[in-house]
């Protein structure tokens, strides 16, 4: 090989070799400013969204809920009817079990009918 | 050389002939005489086994450069754990054998050829690799991942040089060994050569490892040069704190990403981002303390010491070395010279609160952390409330990752 083709050869190996030591840094350098950044937030991101989701749901049903104040003030206002409206309950059952009582002068009808004085 | 061998062998001759005229005085003369002649057969043997024999005025040079190695380690606290080692292996290396030796780094099966096995067969690289790993934060650069384009502009330099090489007349396979010196990365040196340049090796690592030490000489004059005062007084950023599952995640999406781009930094990069999720995991902190402490520390002294070794004259004072030793300062330049004016390209994009400091591109070339000193020694020079060093660590350990994703790639093309 002569010396000008070695320089040739000399010259692609310098320059293949600049282009590859710099595009081996230039990509460990991009990976470690935007890719491992990016990863390392990833399972806090993956949390922030489940909890921006949550609350979502929270709201939506919160939303079901919300129900306007004219249909609160009837509500309110049929329950307040309705609980008025109530007596003491009783008890209604009828017996004809005798009663057993037992004997006392003050009750008596001996005393209160028969014998006045 | 030889008429001083051969004035030492008349002085032991003259000295021989004394005493046998001592001996020749007995009576039993005969019989002495024989003896005699045995007892100087062994004497010639041993003092032709020498190194003053044996030696040559190249072992000296090397040995003086041992002493370079040794006074840069331990008077000015340059590198000392790879000069010293490398300093003392080079004197080891450099003591002349005869010819027949047996102990010798380059003779088979010697005690130091099967510990030379470890650079020989890219052992120890990736063993250090795992360590550095271990040691590692990647903090500052998760924090702040465009930093990471530093360290790959700072590896022009090892491709600037691969054409350098060329052009000096190496072939593709010495030039891409040579090449790598400009990534500043002493292990992926010796790795990358080991495969690429056998015969280099030595040289290639004697000449990352002293640039590398001589970091703090190399860098600054050049920061300043590319440089103006407003530019060096910068104030970046501080960076933001990294989440533990950042830190760990980063060893595993790099070992992906980057092994997926060049397969054949396998060995480097694997073991650099284990060592790091050792680290990072905290579960595995007794497998970590390991590899950053005692393993690293055992591997770097074989290594240093058996580098250093394999730097005998014969094999290192070439003209070849000479030219390795040029390619590799100038490798040096142009990667800190890149790293800081890719910083000035990025500041063209960038918003003014978050320009760079364009110092911390120097920090692109690896040699970890030497290089994020001396920007933060510079950046102080010029604002003394200005502490460039943790941002300087993001392009210093993208250095590191991209010094193996270039040997890969040459690896790849050349091996």
């Amino acid at each position: 090989m002569d010396q000008s083709s070695i320089l040739q050869e000399g010259g692609a190996i310098t320059i293949t070799g600049i282009i590859v030591v710099f595009t081996a840094l230039a990509v460990l350098s991009l990976v470690f400013k935007y890719v491992i950044p990016f990863l390392i937030t990833l399972p806090e991101r993956f949390k922030k969204l489940r909890s921006q989701e949550e609350k979502e749901e929270l709201l939506s049903k919160k939303d079901a809920r919300n129900v306007p104040g004219e249909v609160n003030a009837v509500i309110a206002a049929a329950i307040h009817a309705y609980l008025d409206e109530l007596h003491d309950e009783e008890s209604t059952v009828l017996t004809i079990q005798q009663q057993q009582k037992s004997y006392s002068p003050w009750s008596s009808k001996i005393y209160s009918t028969h014998r006045l004085r | 050389m030889d008429a001083m061998k051969r004035k030492l062998l008349l002085l032991f001759g003259m000295l021989v002939l004394l005493a046998g005229g001592a001996f020749a005085a007995a009576p039993e003369a005969a019989e002495s005489m024989g003896a005699l002649s045995r007892v100087q057969g062994g004497l010639e043997q041993f003092f032709s086994a020498t190194s003053f024999m044996n030696g040559d005025f190249t072992n000296f040079i090397m040995i003086l450069v041992a002493f370079v190695f040794l006074y840069l380690g331990i008077k000015y606290d340059f590198e000392p754990l790879l000069l010293i080692p490398i300093g003392m292996g080079i004197i080891i290396g450099n003591i002349p054998l005869p010819a027949d030796n047996s102990v010798g780094i380059y003779v088979e099966n010697s005690v130091m050829n099967i510990l030379y096995q470890g650079v020989e067969q890219g052992v120890y690289p990736p063993l250090i690799f795992l360590g550095i790993g271990a040691m590692t934060d990647f903090s500052t650069l998760i924090a702040n991942p465009k930093l990471m384009l530093l360290g790959a502009a700072a590896q022009v330099g090892i491709f600037a040089t691969f054409i350098g090489a060329l052009y000096l007349g190496f072939n593709l396979q010495e030039a891409g060994a040579i090449g790598i010196i400009g990534g500043a990365d002493g292990p992926t040196a010796i790795f990358l050569s080991s495969i690429l340049a056998k015969d280099l090796l030595g040289a290639i690592a004697i000449a990352a490892y002293s640039y590398m030490a001589l970091v703090p000489v190399i860098q600054p004059p050049i920061m300043r040069l590319l440089t103006n005062g407003k530019e060096r007084k910068i104030r970046m950023k501080p960076p933001r704190s990294v989440s533990q599952t950042e830190k760990i995640l980063f060893p595993i999406a790099g070992m992906i990403l980057t092994l997926f781009i060049a397969p054949s930094a396998l060995p480097l990069l694997g073991m650099l981002f284990f060592g790091n999720v050792l680290k990072e995991s905290t579960r595995t902190n007794r497998l970590a303390e390991t590899a950053r402490t005692k393993m690293i520390d055992i591997v770097t002294i074989l290594l240093g010491v058996t580098v250093g070794a394999s730097t005998q004259a014969d094999h290192f004072l070439t003209e070849q070395s000479l030219l390795i030793f040029g390619l590799g300062a100038a490798s040096f330049v142009v990667a800190t010279a890149c790293g800081v004016l890719f910083a000035k390209f990025m500041n063209l994009f960038l918003k003014d609160e978050n320009k760079l400091n364009p110092l911390i591109g120097a920090a692109g070339v690896s040699a970890v952390p030497d290089s994020a000193r001396v920007v933060q020694h510079e950046g102080l020079r010029y604002d003394p409330q200005n502490h460039l060093l943790m941002h300087a660590m993001a392009p210093n350990v993208s250095g590191v990752i991209g010094s193996a994703v270039a040997a890969g790639i040459l690896l790849s093309f050349l091996g």
